[in-house]
């Protein structure tokens, strides 16, 4: 029975990757700017959230650039950091977007048909940069969010869009008035209205007339976080960033990693084994582009194939596809890596995310004093286990889990 | 209209009761049957009709004349006694007075007026005529200005004048004389006021601007021009406060500060009213000239004065004219600092900005008066005033920023524009005597002011035009000055999991040590590494090679306000000698608009970063100078600065590098700005009745006026439309606000004259206030780019009513001073004040939103002191010194909503004083003065959690303060003839910054220095 289970899963594979191969490939990118990995976490945003539900994503993206804007967003569009792109601040000084363009630009060179377009509502990301390969740039009043999202609406109608880049300007605004931080009531109402138009932007592309024969990627990332009222600098609340990436052959997975390092930190530098592991911003036009070039009669036809092209990030594609041949993914990720706790402090209920792998898991809390206060065995999960401690005293705990023949602790703080 | 009583107070009282009895005796001996009700009957009949029929039964008769000093000028307030009498009069403004009532026959008339000797002067009056005595001549008493009749042209009396026009108002007034003016180095009308008791002045780069009565918010003052009530225009002020800047304090003749009003003023005003009385008219030909030279010791440079005076009068005096002019031009300078701060949780420093001015600024001011006396009873009169203000300012601003959109960095930037404000109008008066009971007085004005900036960069009147700005960035920079704090700027806790790096000053730093002083905020940064440019020392500052272009932009303004036509006509009419029924109306229309933008030129796509040293650069200004009164801290630190030739070329140069970008509908910022421009127009028709009268020591003054006011206000919001062709998909919808409203405002004054030298005065009335235009605005928020805030008008704002009453001791020591002692209360109802708070709506965030609020109740209670006493008691030399010196002491509290406490006004400053010390002898005449306005709170920081919808901040922790302001300032007049004197004058001696702060003094917001400024100079009179 299971092994005909197997065969069948399969089998379905083998067919929906048929059916994929014969759908057309598009690309939706959202830029939300300045959220910060901590704030989505736990921002209400039920959009963003069904995506990673069933998504490909990571919290652990780390910046290894110039945690501002116009670097950012240049580096999110053309695979490459601003070493090369030539962009450090938000007057674009310095671009060097003829030798480095735009994901579509670059993808018309493979596919001249292509068809791409682009919606923000900051006009330096339009006005000031040049070989982006759009057809068309609308620029939207700024902070807009309605507006944007309707604009992008009348895009997502036209069948032949086949890439499409949206943007919203209005929470990194917000966290310049009164604070980037999961602590600032203002800064995660922003997060969850714009959550909101992206759930009608998500539901506008589902019905599309087409949408069944087209295979959508849908990326979101943001630029940077932010410190206080601002950002541009090196702190971790600046550089740990997230993407998510949700489409119909793509896997449900959580990406852990750990800091590769940044261009602009002599303390921190750039640790190119790490770096290959770590899921960074340069890698969303890269992927992106692999995902539009994709032929699969031509499996070489990669972004990271075409040397001229001097691209710093990496496709993701293979990692997150269901299709996607055995040994293609980037890197595998430790059990000890692959745990995130979330919230932490907490207080009182901890979750812990990690692939369980099908195996039985068990917990132990110890107190500082290394008491044993609490554990449990056996357990069956899918991919969250919640530890409730509500009951304890404040403090530090030590949380260790086993998992199969994996052990790994981690420090917690209860904090009522 | 500040006016003087003109009517006769004769023995009425006394004639009637006279008559009364005689006829009433008579009719009650003839009839003695006749029933006591019947009696009174009738005794009522005959006295209307006696009453009614009396003065044509007198013998009596009128006199007229006119009374000057010996330098010609015209005496008002002098008191003119009929001897034996109780007939009395006082003169008018224009020094002519009239006795009604004058028994028949030869009369002794007495003239006495403080400071000058008493004349008397024989005259037949005969019944039903009117004697004219022509010109009078007082002369000034030697007791204790010999030394001005000995040398005659000082125009001494001036100052008796105004003590003397205080004394006999039947309001509580004080009036400044242009000699008292000229005993100060005040240039500008605002800088005079300032000495007047209970005046408080606030200023700009040095110089007064704003004046508050009594401490009030300044637009509670109404500034009047020869009683009308002028526009407003100015580069960031919008409220209904006039910038006295552009008025030369040469322009003027008087000065006089009303605390009380009468129903026949304009009675927008809660702290009182100021009126500029310009010269009108002369009694003998005059000429006078003054040239000054001197120096303004923070930039270095020179500064000029000249000023004229030329009238005349014709053979059959009929007709004079005065025509006087103003031309002063004087380098300045200003050391500034502005800290700004990031968040509404912390004190957290967001940005430091280092400002470095120099400017040359112009006034020019020219005011023709003319007199025409068609006949005796009927006279014409007209006013013409022009006055421009031209401010050229450089600015050299460097900028620590810890929190910038585009990270942490420093810029630089170089700065120049051209301020131009104009004022101009005039009247057209006339008065008609219609008959000895009747008058009738009128006019017809009109005003306008406008502010625009002048033709930088580009010449003529190219709409790109304004205050130009050319930006350099610096490299990414990581602050090491910052404290590890949680979110609140609290200490954190050794759980805590996220830090926030904060730069605090130490009084903000919650772990007790470290963190800046105020007056030494230093940055402290390491550079941030480049991959690009590995070679840089990151520990070293920022090279001036490192800095590169990041844009220009000039802010563009045109602010018009104008008064097309002020209309006004009074009636008044004489029972009798002691009562005077006033009646008349006054119609105004207004129409202003102000418009607000940006032009940017921000970097082509493509173009490579230009750095700052690929410009021709100097030094800042002063940069070893630059702070010094703070020791030069940042001395070393300061970058270079665009030569201004470099500025001037700048945008002419670069325009292949260069994109425009235009503030319109096209443009993605658009939001920002589209309230940034209305207009509004303004119709106030207003009424009153009003009657004065003297019953022996008492004077009373009241009566009620109406105020009815039409205000339609435009300006636009936005609104998204579906034209395909728009490029940001944005429309301006104009909206529009009509409010009318009708102000009820009754007054009374009174007087008791305790003695001849002592006055009692008391006085209630009900006035109000008028919102600001920007206040009232509809539509989007208008945005103040260079303050970082967006003003949200408020179109259900209501005015301002308050209840005054007024009580006040005065003692005039003859000529040898007076002394004043006062206590006043205010009740408010709706008193407008600023709130603030970083903006949860994202079209402002970043930014700071102001709107305006009406507080429910609010009040001021005060008390004032006046001396002004030479010191002639004292032995020796001593007695040629004497002091000037007066004292406001306020306290008020106000209902904030959502704050659990009352707390003080806003702009209502609790302590205000100034005095004077004074040595008069011989050719010398020198004074010392320092004057002083004590701390207020401007704006209350009204931040709401989006959550909780609860005040973040419930005490005054985050408000808005102007700070304590003060200055010490010496003049030096020799006489070196009849003809010709010299002066010496320094201003700001102390070197007294201006400057605001945020909760605490030691918080500092805007901080400006402007050092001494020295003049010397010369005057001759013809």
């Amino acid at each position: 029975m299971k092994k005909l289970t197997i065969a069948t899963l399969v089998l379905l594979a083998a067919i929906t990757n048929m059916a994929l191969a014969s759908q057309k490939r598009k690309v939706l990118i959202i830029g939300i700017d300045g959220v910060r990995s901590d704030a989505l976490q736990t921002a209400n945003t039920p959009n963003i959230d069904a995506l990673i539900a069933t998504g490909f994503y990571t919290y652990d993206s780390w910046h290894c650039g110039i945690t501002v804007s116009g670097p950012s967003w240049s580096t999110i569009f053309t695979g490459v950091w601003f070493p090369k792109h030539g962009v450090t601040d938000n007057s674009y000084a310095g671009s060097h977007f003829d030798a480095y363009p735009y994901y579509a630009k670059r993808v018309k060179e493979v596919k001249p048909s292509l068809y791409a377009t682009q919606v923000v509502d900051w006009a330096p990301m339009s006005t000031k940069v040049t070989n982006d390969g759009y057809d068309a740039k609308i620029v939207r009043t700024e902070n807009d969010c309605a507006a944007v999202a309707a604009a992008a609406q009348t895009q997502l109608l036209n069948p032949n869009l086949d890439a499409f880049t949206l943007y919203f300007a209005k929470v990194d605004n917000i966290g310049h008035s009164s604070g980037f931080s999961p602590s600032n009531p203002a800064y995660m109402a922003a997060i969850h209205e714009v959550d909101s138009f992206i759930g009608r932007v998500m539901t506008t592309l589902k019905s599309r007339p087409t949408y069944a024969s087209e295979d959508w990627l849908v990326l979101i990332t943001t630029d940077h976080g932010g410190n206080g009222t601002s950002h541009g600098g090196n702190s971790n609340v600046e550089r740990n960033i997230w993407w998510i990436a949700s489409g119909k052959d793509v896997i449900s997975r959580q990406v852990m990693a750990s800091d590769p390092g940044s261009y602009n930190m002599s303390s921190n530098p750039v640790d190119p084994a790490k770096l290959a592991l770590a899921p960074v911003q340069a890698d969303i036009a890269v992927t992106a582009m692999h995902h539009l070039m994709y032929d699969e009669s031509d499996l070489s036809l990669r972004p990271e194939n075409k040397a001229a092209w001097n691209l710093d990030g990496k496709s993701w594609l293979d990692s997150m596809k269901r299709s996607s041949p055995p040994g293609t993914a980037i890197g595998e990720t430790s059990f000890e890596q692959g745990v995130k706790i979330y919230p932490n402090p907490s207080t009182g209920l901890f979750t812990f995310w990690f692939d369980a792998q099908n195996q039985s898991v068990a917990y132990l809390v110890f107190d500082e004093a290394g008491r044993l206060i609490k554990s449990e065995h056996n357990l069956n999960i899918d991919s969250k286990l919640n530890i409730d401690l509500s009951e304890q005293a404040n403090g530090r705990y030590f949380i260790q889990l086993r998992c199969g023949g994996q052990v790994m602790t981690r420090k917690v703080i209860l904090n009522k | 209209m500040f006016s003087f009583c003109k009517q006769t107070f004769g023995s009425f009282a006394s004639e009637i009761e006279k008559v009364l009895h005689c006829k009433a005796s008579k009719i009650y001996k003839k009839s003695k049957e006749y029933s006591m009700k019947q009696a009174y009957r009738k005794a009522f009949l005959l006295l209307v009709l006696i009453a009614f029929a009396s003065r044509t039964w007198a013998q009596s008769g009128s006199i007229k004349g006119i009374v000057t000093g010996s330098g010609a000028e015209l005496l008002p307030g002098v008191t003119i006694r009929v001897e034996q009498t109780s007939v009395k009069s006082v003169t008018g403004m224009d020094g002519s007075f009239e006795l009604l009532k004058v028994p028949a026959g030869k009369q002794k008339i007495r003239f006495s007026y403080m400071g000058y000797q008493s004349e008397t002067k024989e005259v037949l009056v005969t019944d039903k005529q009117t004697a004219n005595l022509g010109r009078i001549k007082l002369s000034e008493s030697e007791q204790l200005f010999n030394e001005v009749v000995v040398t005659g042209g000082m125009r001494k009396g001036s100052e008796a004048k105004a003590i003397n026009m205080m004394k006999m108002s039947n309001k509580v007034i004080t009036v400044l004389s242009s000699e008292g003016i000229g005993k100060l180095p005040d240039r500008n009308a605002a800088d005079a006021l300032q000495r007047v008791a209970g005046v408080a002045v606030q200023k700009n780069k040095g110089e007064g601007n704003y004046v508050s009565i009594r401490g009030t918010p300044t637009d509670w003052t109404a500034t009047l021009l020869n009683g009308d009530r002028l526009p407003v225009a100015d580069e960031e002020n919008t409220s209904r406060s006039f910038d006295f800047e552009i008025i030369p304090s040469s322009l003027l003749d008087y000065l006089i500060v009303t605390r009380s009003v009468t129903p026949d003023m304009e009675a927008d005003n809660i702290g009182g009213a100021v009126n500029i009385i310009t010269q009108s008219s002369v009694t003998e030909r005059t000429l006078k000239l003054d040239v000054g030279g001197g120096y303004n010791t923070l930039v270095q440079k020179p500064i000029g004065n000249f000023n004229f005076v030329w009238g005349d009068i014709t053979r059959n005096k009929k007709f004079s004219f005065i025509a006087d002019g103003s031309y002063y031009v004087r380098n300045y300078g200003a050391d500034a600092t502005v800290v700004a701060y990031g968040t509404p949780y912390n004190h957290s420093l967001a940005r430091l900005e280092l400002k470095d001015y120099t400017g040359l600024r112009t006034t020019k001011g020219l005011n023709i008066g003319t007199d025409y006396k068609i006949t005796e009873r009927f006279k014409i009169g007209s006013k013409l005033i022009y006055s421009q203000m031209l401010d050229d300012k450089y600015q050299q601003k460097m900028s620590y920023n810890w929190n910038d959109g585009s990270g942490a960095r420093i810029r630089l930037q170089n700065i120049h524009g051209q301020l131009n404000r104009q004022m101009y109008g005039g009247e057209l008066n006339s008065e008609w005597k219609l008959n000895d009971k009747l008058k009738l007085d009128g006019k017809v004005a009109t005003y306008y002011n406008q502010f625009t900036y002048g033709s930088v960069p580009f010449s003529g009147k190219d709409k790109r035009n304004g205050y130009y700005t050319v930006e350099f960035i610096s490299p990414l920079l990581e602050y090491t000055d910052m404290i590890q704090t949680d979110f609140q700027g609290q200490k954190l806790t050794p759980d805590a999991v996220t830090s926030y790096p904060y730069k605090l000053l130490g009084i903000d730093n919650p772990y007790g040590t470290g963190g800046d002083h105020y007056k030494n905020i230093q940055p402290k940064y390491t550079q941030m590494l480049d991959p690009l440019n590995p070679d840089i020392d990151l520990s070293k500052p920022v090279a001036p090679n490192q800095y590169y272009l990041s844009g220009a932009f000039t802010d563009l303004n045109t602010t018009k306000e104008r008064d097309p036509i002020v209309a006004q006509l009074n009636g008044h009419y004489k029972i009798g000698n002691n009562v005077t029924i006033s009646a008349g109306g006054k119609y105004r229309m207004k129409e202003g608009e102000r418009n607000i933008s940006i032009h940017q030129w921000t970097i082509a796509p493509g173009v490579s970063k230009i750095p700052l040293t690929d410009f021709q650069t100097t030094d800042m200004n002063r940069a070893d100078e630059f702070l010094s009164a703070w020791k030069s801290p940042y001395k070393g630190t300061l970058m270079p600065a665009f030569t201004r030739e470099q500025l001037g070329s700048f945008v002419h140069q670069y325009t292949d590098s260069l994109q425009e970008l235009p503030m319109d509908t096209n443009n993605n910022e658009y939001r920002n700005w589209v309230g940034s421009q209305y207009k509004y127009r303004e119709a106030v028709a207003a009424g009153y009745l009003m009657a004065e009268a003297r019953i022996g020591k008492l004077s009373l003054v009241g009566g009620l006026r109406m105020e009815h006011t039409t205000l339609h206000e435009s300006s636009d919001t936005l609104v998204p439309n579906n034209d395909p062709a728009s490029i940001i998909g944005i429309s301006a919808l104009p909206v529009s606000v009509d409010r009318k409203y009708l102000a009820i405002l009754p007054a009374l004054n009174a007087t008791y004259a305790l003695s001849p030298n002592e006055n009692l005065r008391a006085a209630a009335s009900r006035t109000f206030h008028r919102p600001n235009f920007e206040e009232t605005k509809p539509g989007s928020a208008l945005f103040e780019r260079e303050n970082f805030f967006f003003i949200q008008g408020n179109p259900q704002l209501r005015p301002t009513y308050s209840i005054n009453a007024d009580l006040m001791f005065e003692h005039y020591w003859g000529n040898k001073g007076m002394f004043s002692l006062g206590g006043y209360y205010k009740h408010i109802t709706d008193h407008i004040f600023e709130a603030a708070s970083p903006r949860n709506d994202p079209a402002y965030a970043g930014y700071v939103q102001k709107t305006f609020i009406n507080a429910k109740k609010a009040y001021v209670v005060g008390v004032e002191a006046v001396i002004n006493r030479s010191f002639d008691f004292l032995p020796g030399f001593l007695k040629r010194f004497g002091v000037n010196a007066n004292i406001t002491y306020s306290h008020s509290q106000m209902d904030v909503p959502g704050r659990p406490k009352q707390q003080a006004m806003t702009e209502q400053s609790p302590l205000l004083y100034n005095v004077s010390l004074f040595y008069e002898h011989g050719k010398i005449n020198t004074r010392l003065g320092f004057n002083y306005t004590a701390a207020y709170s401007h704006a209350l920081n009204l931040f709401t959690d989006v959550t909780t919808n609860e005040l973040v901040h419930k005490d005054t922790d985050y408000d808005y303060y102007a700070g304590k302001s003060y200055s010490l300032d010496y003049q030096f007049l020799y006489r070196i003839s009849k003809h010709c004197s010299t002066y010496a004058e320094v201003n700001n001696i102390l070197n007294a910054p201006s400057f605001t702060y945020i909760g605490r003094s030691d918080r500092p917001g805007r901080t400006e220095f402007y050092r001494q400024r020295v003049m010397l100079g010369v005057k001759f009179k013809l």
